[in-house]
């Protein structure tokens, strides 16, 4: 039942990433505005997950959990905005795939950001920030279920929390900066501005590694400890 | 909190599609016209609902919008008519730069229109228009909405009554750490006396069904039946090739000569300006009430 | 038909030896008033909790629970939602959604009722409850009192037949608390809706009920009206006795043979008639009484024209508060809610900096202190929360968190000890009681060796035991001053040595606990509120009976 559900939402992903992949190639053919498409694409990518979630019916313990570790991810993201170094979000919302499974991780990752950018403004790069850290609280998941991922590795998990972001996370949201920029720069190839994102990439990556290497352990512990107590 | 405009209280998901089409409409329009009307129209309309405060944000686009027209000839070289050349030959064309006037304006109007719909589709409403399509998710976004200013008021109590015990580490690093272990114990405990609560409240009992403080009136099914009839006039413009516009190697737009353009165009200026009217005449309207009190 | 038959009902938590209820029997009809009561830990709340089936305990159980003779485990998930009503403690928790609208028909959806009926029941609902002001608000614009009503209300809304509540007033303000009560009683009366419910604030409900139930180490001990239940936990001479209304305990303390005085109405009545007032001198009207002491040279804490604001445009919330606490003195401040009184605590102890004003600690300014020093060995804080002092996974861990510049771990065993939580060191800080909770939250304070110590709120939600065992153990602790700021009336008339009322930003007098209570003639205790047309200045219970004693 398990091994099911999350295949199907990775044959989405990669049917996503596939399309885009050929939208940046028809790129340099056409002169369109691939944005509204894309940013379409993504919001369809994140329907199976949604549905997925929908499907499963989830028990009241089970959705106030989601709920609770994303108000947290949120609160966390605005309250320590002034330390430096820490960027705790990415970092919980891969804490809430791994406790709660890959779906839960896509759902907390998604509302978190949606929640967080009602703070601050939303724009047409919501939906994919919305499926950015979506994506990272899935895989992180999926991770955990594969036994990569894990309390007990904190130096593994740091390292895979890096990559996400680096690989997945930063990638995605560059895609996003490169459809809203398309024509404004004149003709900017997609690869440059991967590789514009990268360092700032890699410094996200490094705080939530920080994050997790610290948080991991001490936080699975407790939703554990909770997980037992109630029986859930 | 002050009393909403008459825009924002019509039904979430009429707001809702407005929206979606002014966005849509604004980005698939390469045309200089409707660019600078939405542009114009987005950011009346946005001092309209936000007040003196809404200075402040346009205060920081106009200058980005310049910028960014000014950008696009530095990056493109194509076009026929150069105005000046720079750095031994480099040419900065007038098509060019039309073009990034164009797409600066754009880019502008969409960021802003953003921003109104931020003010008029709380997030209350946005639940209401999809929260009967995905139940649960919306449910998770409405706990997550009342929990994150109640976890914040908390994060400031812990912060401060560690403060006070000058217990802890120095580090900030490893403080912050202990606070949001703190405040995790804390928020799962709660959260398992809320799921009780729910459950003494019969979730999971079978079908839920849904309760919304919004429903339907005349008005929203007019002002519906409004901008369908003005996107259709849009779109019956762009099929007819009344909205064409190339830019590069030379500028060939279309104008006043063509019946389509036109139609489109008025089509266009009422959809970008449907809030202001609403609100406008809604404004004038209580004038006269007023003044007959 | 009884509405819920209780047979033979045991229950033992998993890994505890001791039964948490041991063999109850109790009928409940319909349309009752049930009142239960019992320290903390005599298994009230896992007796309420097993009349509803998604919160009862798993752990080992025999005997069953009937509701209109079906066993409880047996009722439909949608039955026992829509029939039993339970409110719990905290206001806060219990809230699911964030508007105050959606909260009032959460219910309703669950129970998956059409748009129409919904809208019509959460009219009803509004209306009856007086929510339609802000029906629109978001939850958390709300006051913990108009909380609970709201989670009242959102379970009224599913027309239960039983209303279970579990001390629903624990975290609420004496007025919010006595509104909610009333609430409660009209409900009963105007709905005929059953209530089941426990509750410390005994003052207010033991004339409201039908039926009192007495719970002691998970068994029932006495079960019946009122007086008749006060009669019986006199004759055995129960502690419980204790925490009676006060009419109810001068009377048995006076011994006196007319009929029982419930209400503080019945008790004045009462005492006239018990001391033949009429027309004779009484021998002595009034108790001794400390004089003020005079205003110290080095008083411990000196605040002098405080004023704050949260915001650079909102309004003042401390208006010039002064104030001045004596070394070694028990200093209690009282009054309203939201008149800056929490406000005025963290002025004091420099976690908000008022704009205007001077806070001297031990007769050095605030400013003065460098950081980190005021804290170590002048100043302590005990939040309103204790949990929020919570970080380890043990208590052990939590109280060895302090150690660091001068606390050993011997100290910490010595404060455990103290502190009655020895037995609790290698439990989790969450699995234990709310009073051991507030006990670990004070030796954690504690070791820091304060001189001073503030207390906000320390007695919420505790009940009288709790707060004997608290007062105990400062107590025992010499030249500590202590600071609290309290809701709490009779405790600081038993306890505190000068009692200040704040009021509107400042505080407007100060006076000696019984001068400042026998004073007042609506803020003060119910024993003086009901025997000052007699007595010039009782104002305990025990005040009363002395004098009652010497006048007989």
């Amino acid at each position: 039942m398990q091994g099911k559900s999350v295949k199907r939402p990775i044959g989405y992903i990669v049917m996503l990433l596939f399309t885009i992949i050929v939208l940046l190639t028809f790129w340099r053919l056409g002169n369109g505005r691939y944005y509204l498409f894309a940013t379409l694409l993504i919001i369809g990518g994140m329907l199976p997950f949604i549905l997925g979630f929908e499907k499963k019916k989830p028990q009241a313990g089970e959705i106030v959990l989601v709920s609770v570790m994303s108000a947290f991810a949120v609160v966390a993201r605005m309250a320590f905005s002034f330390v430096p170094h820490f960027k705790p979000l990415a970092g919980i919302v891969m804490i809430t795939g791994m406790a709660f499974g890959p779906t839960a991780g896509f759902i907390s990752g998604m509302l978190s950001l949606f929640v967080s950018n009602l703070a601050f403004a939303q724009g047409p790069w919501t939906p994919w920030q919305m499926f950015a850290f979506g994506i990272a609280g899935f895989v992180a998941g999926i991770m955990y279920e594969k036994k990569i991922m894990n309390e007990n590795k904190r130096v593994v998990t740091a390292l895979f929390g890096f990559l996400i972001v680096l690989l997945i996370v930063g990638p995605l949201l560059d895609t996003s900066t490169f459809f809203l920029m398309d024509g404004m720069m004149g003709d900017i190839t997609p690869w440059a501005i991967y590789l514009s994102g990268l360092p700032v990439n890699a410094v996200d990556g490094a705080a939530t590694a920080i994050t997790l290497l610290i948080l991991c352990k001490p936080f699975m512990e407790r939703i554990n400890r909770i997980k037992l107590k109630y029986d859930i | 909190m002050s009393r909403e405009k008459k825009f924002a209280t019509y039904n979430p998901i009429v707001c809702f599609v407005y929206f979606a089409g002014t966005i849509v409409i604004s980005m698939l329009t390469m045309h200089p016209a409707p660019a600078l009307i939405s542009l114009v129209m987005a950011a009346i309309c946005y001092i309209n609902i936000h007040g003196r405060d809404a200075f402040k944000l346009i205060g920081v686009m106009l200058p980005i919008c310049v910028l960014l027209a000014l950008a696009n000839p530095v990056f493109n070289t194509r076009g026929d008519t150069v105005l000046f050349t720079y750095m031994g030959g480099r040419m900065f064309t007038l098509e060019a730069l039309y073009y990034g006037i164009v797409l600066a304006a754009m880019f502008v109007s969409v960021i802003i229109w953003f921003f109104v719909y931020h003010k008029v589709m709380t997030a209350d409403k946005l639940l209401y228009v999809f929260g009967g399509l995905v139940p649960t998710v919306g449910l998770v976004l409405s706990m997550i909405l009342r929990l994150v200013p109640y976890y914040g008021n908390h994060i400031k109590n812990i912060s401060a009554v560690r403060k006070a015990m000058s217990c802890g580490s120095e580090d900030k690093t490893m403080e912050t750490a202990n606070i949001m272990l703190a405040m995790l114990s804390w928020s799962l405990e709660e959260g398992i006396v809320t799921s009780d609560s729910m459950k003494c409240r019969g979730y999971g009992c079978g079908k839920r069904s849904r309760f919304s403080v919004y429903s339907f009136k005349a008005g929203d099914i007019l002002f519906m039946l409004w901008i369908i009839v003005l996107i259709l006039c849009i779109i019956m413009c762009k099929a007819k090739k009344g909205l064409e516009a190339v830019f590069l190697p030379h500028i060939n737009i279309s104008g006043v000569d063509n019946g389509y353009f036109v139609m489109g165009l008025v089509a266009m200026v009422l959809y970008f300006s449907t809030p202001i009217l609403i609100n406008v005449t809604e404004a004038v309207k209580w004038h006269f009430l007023k003044s007959r009190i | 038909m009884a509405l819920f038959e209780i047979k033979d009902l045991t229950f033992c938590y998993p890994v505890r030896e001791r039964e948490a209820l041991t063999g109850i029997n109790l009928t409940i009809e319909q349309g009752e008033y049930i009142t239960i009561c019992g320290k903390s830990g005599s298994g009230k709340t896992t007796l309420l909790r097993h009349l509803k089936p998604p919160v009862t305990p798993k752990g080992k159980k025999s005997g069953e629970v009937l509701f209109e003779e079906t066993p409880v485990e047996d009722l439909d998930l949608r039955t026992q939602a829509a029939s039993i009503g339970y409110v719990m403690q905290n206001p806060d928790n219990q809230v699911v959604t964030d508007k105050v609208w959606h909260e009032l028909a959460f219910g309703l959806e669950s129970l998956g009722y059409d748009t129409r009926t919904i809208r019509l029941k959460v009219a009803e609902m509004a209306s009856y409850f007086g929510i339609q002001d802000w029906f629109y608000k978001n939850v958390n614009e709300l006051s913990g009192g108009q909380k609970q009503l709201l989670n009242l209300a959102s379970i009224m809304a599913m027309q239960p037949k039983v209303l279970i509540c579990d001390e629903p007033t624990s975290q609420l303000d004496p007025i919010a608390a006595s509104d909610f009560l009333q609430t409660i009683k009209k409900i009963n009366l105007e709905l005929g809706t059953t209530i089941i419910m426990t509750e410390h604030r005994l003052e207010e409900v033991f004339h409201a009920s039908d039926r009192v139930v007495v719970m002691e180490k998970g068994k029932i001990v006495a079960c019946g009206t009122p007086r008749l239940v006060g009669d019986m936990l006199k004759k055995e001479n129960s502690d419980m006795a204790a925490a009676l209304p006060a009419p109810m305990q001068i009377y048995y303390g006076v011994g006196s043979r007319l009929e029982c005085p419930l209400t503080v109405r019945e008790g004045r009545s009462w005492l006239e008639r018990e001391l033949k007032t009429e027309g004779k001198a009484l021998k002595r009207d009034r108790l001794e009484e400390p004089d003020m002491p005079e205003e110290s040279e080095k008083p411990a804490i000196k605040a002098k024209e405080l004023w704050y604001r949260y915001s650079k445009e909102g309004a003042d919330v401390l208006k010039g508060a002064s104030i001045s606490v004596p070394k070694g003195s028990f200093y209690a401040i009282v009054g309203g809610n939201g008149t800056g009184k929490s406000t005025f605590l963290k002025s004091i102890c420099g976690i908000l900096k008022p704009y205007n004003g001077k806070v001297i600690i031990d007769g050095k300014p605030l400013g003065k202190y460098k950081k980190g020093e005021l804290f170590q060995g002048h100043l302590a804080m005990l939040p309103q929360d204790p949990q929020s002092l919570f970080v380890k996974k043990t208590v052990r861990e939590e109280l060895l968190e302090m150690v660091h510049g001068g606390v050993s771990e011997n100290e910490v065993d010595a404060m455990a000890e103290k502190c009655l939580i020895s037995h609790l060191l290698d439990k989790h800080p969450y699995d234990i009681s709310g009073g051991e909770q507030q006990r670990t939250a004070l030796a954690k304070v504690l070791l820091t060796k304060p001189s001073i110590l503030l207390m906000d709120e320390p007695t919420k939600g505790m009940d009288n035991y709790f707060k004997q065992s608290l007062v105990s153990i400062l107590r025992e602790l010499e030249d500590l001053t202590i600071l609290m700021v309290s809701h709490d009336i009779e405790f600081c008339a038993r306890y505190a040595d000068i009692v200040s009322m704040f009021f509107d930003g400042g505080v407007i007098t100060t006076n000696t606990a019984r001068r400042f209570f026998s004073g007042n003639s609506f803020y003060t205790t119910s024993a003086n509120r009901m025997s000052r047309h007699i007595f010039a200045n009782a104002v305990t219970e025990e005040d009363v009976i002395t004098l009652c004693r010497e006048n007989q």
